[in-house]
């Protein structure tokens, strides 16, 4: 059984898995980037908000 | 700087952990309930409220948004002031928030008691409630933006984020899912129809289980883990990538409730793609917490609430492990419908969420009265019995789910179904149904040891209303000129709220925008008409009845499913199903083609006792239907409510809908009398004019499910897919 004709009547349907995989990708790559960057001092501050 | 003298409101952080505790046990005490309900049909007591479709509701709602909620806002109240150094924006909020939440909590057991119910799985509540809720969420949103934005502490620490995420998203899910059309006070339409309502109600549904009962939950993680461990967290870099990578795949998974259904195909795979890619943030966050402990877990041997983070977070690691796993399509054909899916449920809700908020109370209690915990062998003892109580709850359950499943799918060599009376299927995993109530009888008694426990504490210690604190206030403005956009952000709540939003929305709209624009995503069939009032009637005492909690409407297109229950669903099938009953749950068969199946007869002998018909069968009965007289009052405008979301009923016919209401139901109370077993039952039981009676429009309603396209004309969709 296949729901075809679904695929078939949505214009260019195959933009929307696509569409959200660059968002996605572009979203990580510059959360990654600035994760990485981050200065070490000013993460281990943060990460003792809790204890002080 | 001068240093500035403040004080923590620790009475509003009390009240909301008494109600933790106390709508804990009553739910867990409905979930009790339910379960026993499963192998001992009479304890529904043979009355309406308390009958498993109402009850379930009441057992899902009362530990959702009264337990896990209460939760939430102890946590947040108490980790909130401390990490902004400050004390709570307005009192005054939190008791609105407080009192608001209570009597919300009230108002839903009490109308779900009577049958009052949207017939939206976890969004029940009718809709002045639902106004309720936005009201005091908003109240709740304000005291919380208040209290971040009068801080003293610049930078705004991770478990805030996941809270700030938590506000904004419900809110935006409550008001998409929860928009419908009132009939009276106590009864509404969802403004969406067949296979949308379907997608909206599992978008929202899936993402009440994410941001109800997990972003919160891993901001407490956050907070109480490095306290209780006196450590920071692991890394602080991996819990920025869990929270943002966290928030923005977890939007665009809920179309996994929904696969191989008549959803979209398009849609149901992006919800496969983006479940699959979840494991990454969830596994992260697991790892984060976990870690955190290092070199500490001496401590977990003698600590009881690292007890209990250890095992939540080892449940949320396996939770969130099994679910997208169950996202692939091959493993939900088998898990779906079954109780495996109550099993993995239950690994969150009795796992995570509810040893965390066990290991919470266990210590902000005797923190906030001062005192050490009454006793830490009884906190000990309470850890092992829920952790029993959790494996003998969750394992029978996987057991049952593939036993069943195997079972429906199961052909003879002939090509038969080996098991074609699916009463065979329940039968068989009744001893797993009785282990799976052991296993929550012991976690119950657990948490009682909690309650005794907390209240020796409470009597030993005396309480700090207004804990002393001091704090520098918070530098003005300076420049960040050189610093990263992100870190900006860090300290600005309102633009974190606006991107938090965006990140959410994407997902949403994608999914849903071109099922709502796209017409040709559901396929007119021409032979599928609206429900005659007598069945609109009927269909709303199916969804009172909570019918949809044990029977789904939805065949899916395997072999197996059509061979029990015939042609497989289409989208075009539902286009006036408002609100769509597709269940998520088999303890009784398929209904989508139950129209014709059984004569009328059978259907009035079986809703008054369905095991003088089948013999074992654990369905609860329905004798009040047989005594309610049907309110015909309210028909016209139901019809006119239909109407508005554009049920082609012709112009004027709400006038005239009660007298095709009636003659329908003369002519089915006509046949109904001419079988002798009726009649029987009718003098015995006194039972006089049937078609006055509630049973004639359910009997109409469950005869009308699946026809529209059974037989004669073929959809086209049929037509397409045999091509």
């Amino acid at each position: 059984m296949k729901f075809v004709h679904y695929l078939e009547k949505i214009t260019d349907i195959s933009i929307y898995p696509v569409i959200s995989f660059c968002i996605f990708g572009l979203f990580f790559l510059v959360m990654a980037t600035y994760v990485i960057k981050s200065d070490k001092k000013h993460m281990d501050e943060n990460s003792r908000i809790p204890l002080d | 700087m001068q240093v500035e003298k403040f004080y923590y409101d620790n009475k509003i952080v009390r009240a909301f952990a008494y109600a933790t505790v106390l709508w804990g046990i009553v739910g867990m005490l409905a979930g009790l309930w339910v379960a026993i309900q499963f192998y001992a049909p009479a304890a529904s007591l043979n009355y309406a409220g308390t009958t498993f479709g109402r009850l379930r509701p009441i057992h899902t709602n009362a530990v959702i948004f009264a337990f896990v909620g209460n939760c939430m806002f102890t946590g947040i109240y108490y980790s909130l002031q401390r990490l902004c150094k400050a004390r709570m924006f307005s009192d005054l909020l939190s008791k609105i928030h407080f009192w608001g939440w209570q009597s919300i909590i009230v108002l839903a057991a009490l109308t779900l008691f009577f049958g009052m119910t949207t017939g939206k799985e976890y969004a029940e509540l009718e809709w002045p409630i639902d106004i309720l809720i936005t009201v005091i969420w908003v109240v709740f949103g304000i005291n919380m933006f208040g209290t971040i934005i009068k801080r003293r502490e610049s930078h705004i620490y991770v478990a805030i984020w996941f809270y700030i995420a938590t506000w904004i998203t419900v809110a935006m899910l409550h008001i998409v899912n929860s928009i419908e059309i009132p009939v009276n006070l106590f009864k509404s339409y969802s403004w969406y129809a067949g296979v949308q309502d379907a997608l909206v109600q599992w978008w929202y549904g899936h993402n009440a289980v994410a941001f109800f009962l997990t972003t919160p939950i891993l901001g407490l993680m956050y907070y109480f883990l490095p306290k209780a461990a006196n450590r920071p967290v692991y890394s602080y870099r991996l819990s920025i990538i869990h929270f943002w990578a966290l928030i923005f795949l977890y939007i665009w998974a809920g179309p996994h409730h929904l696969l191989y259904t008549a959803l979209p195909d398009w849609a149901q795979s992006l919800g496969v793609v983006f479940s699959v890619m979840l494991i990454a943030p969830s596994w992260g966050g697991m790892l984060n917490g976990l870690f955190t402990l290092r070199g500490a877990w001496d401590k977990v041997r003698e600590e009881p609430v690292l007890k209990f983070f250890v095992v939540a977070i080892t449940c949320y690691g396996m939770s969130t492990f099994e679910g997208p796993m169950l996202s692939l399509k091959n493993v939900n054909a088998i898990a779906h419908f079954t109780d495996w899916i109550i099993g993995h449920v239950h690994i969150g809700g009795l796992g995570w969420n509810g040893f965390m908020a066990f290991g919470m109370l266990y210590y902000l209690i005797p923190k906030m009265f001062n005192t050490p915990l009454y006793s830490k062998k009884l906190a000990t003892n309470h850890f092992w019995l829920g952790t029993i109580g959790i494996v003998l709850y969750a394992i029978p359950l996987y057991w049952a789910g593939f036993t069943q499943s195997l079972m429906w799918k199961q052909f003879t060599e002939d090509g038969t179904l080996q098991y074609p009376n699916f009463l065979e299927t329940v039968t068989q995993i009744i001893p797993m149904y009785i282990t799976r109530s052991i296993g929550g009888t012991l976690y119950l008694i657990g948490a009682f040891f909690m309650v005794y426990n907390l209240y020796k504490t409470v009597k030993q210690g005396s309480f700090i209303a207004d804990e002393a604190a001091e704090a520098a206030p918070l530098e003005k403005a300076h420049s960040h000129a050189k610093e990263y956009w992100h870190r900006v952000i860090e300290r600005k709540p309102m633009q974190m709220l606006v991107i938090s939003l965006i990140v959410v929305a994407i997902g949403g709209l994608i999914e849903l925008i071109p099922t709502f624009l796209v017409k040709s995503n559901i396929p007119t069939i021409a032979s599928v008409k609206p429900y005659t009032p007598l069945e609109l009637q009927g269909r709303d005492i199916y969804i009172r009845e909570g019918c949809y909690t044990c029977h789904s409407q939805m065949i899916r297109p395997f072999r197996d499913e059509v061979a029990r229950y015939g042609e497989y669903s289409k989208a075009g099938e539902f286009v006036y199903d408002h609100p769509f009953q597709w269940g998520s749950k088999r303890t009784g068969p398929d209904l989508a083609r139950e129209g014709g199946k059984n004569p009328d007869s059978w259907h009035f002998m079986h809703m008054f006792d369905p095991r003088q018909v089948s013999d074992k069968s654990i369905m609860p009965r329905y004798p009040w239907l047989y005594q309610n007289d049907l309110d015909i009052s309210t028909t016209p405008g139901k019809i006119r409510a239909m109407q508005t979301l554009g049920v082609p009923y012709e112009k004027g016919y709400d006038q005239i809908a009660n007298t095709a209401l009636e003659t329908q139901a003369k002519e089915i109370s006509f046949g109904l009398k001419t079988d002798s077993k009726v009649k029987q039952l009718m003098t015995v039981e006194g039972i006089s004019n049937p078609e006055k009676k509630e049973i004639v429009a359910l009997i109409a309603y469950l005869q009308r499910i699946g026809k529209d396209i059974k037989g004669g004309q073929k959809s086209k969709t049929a037509q397409a897919s045999l091509k």
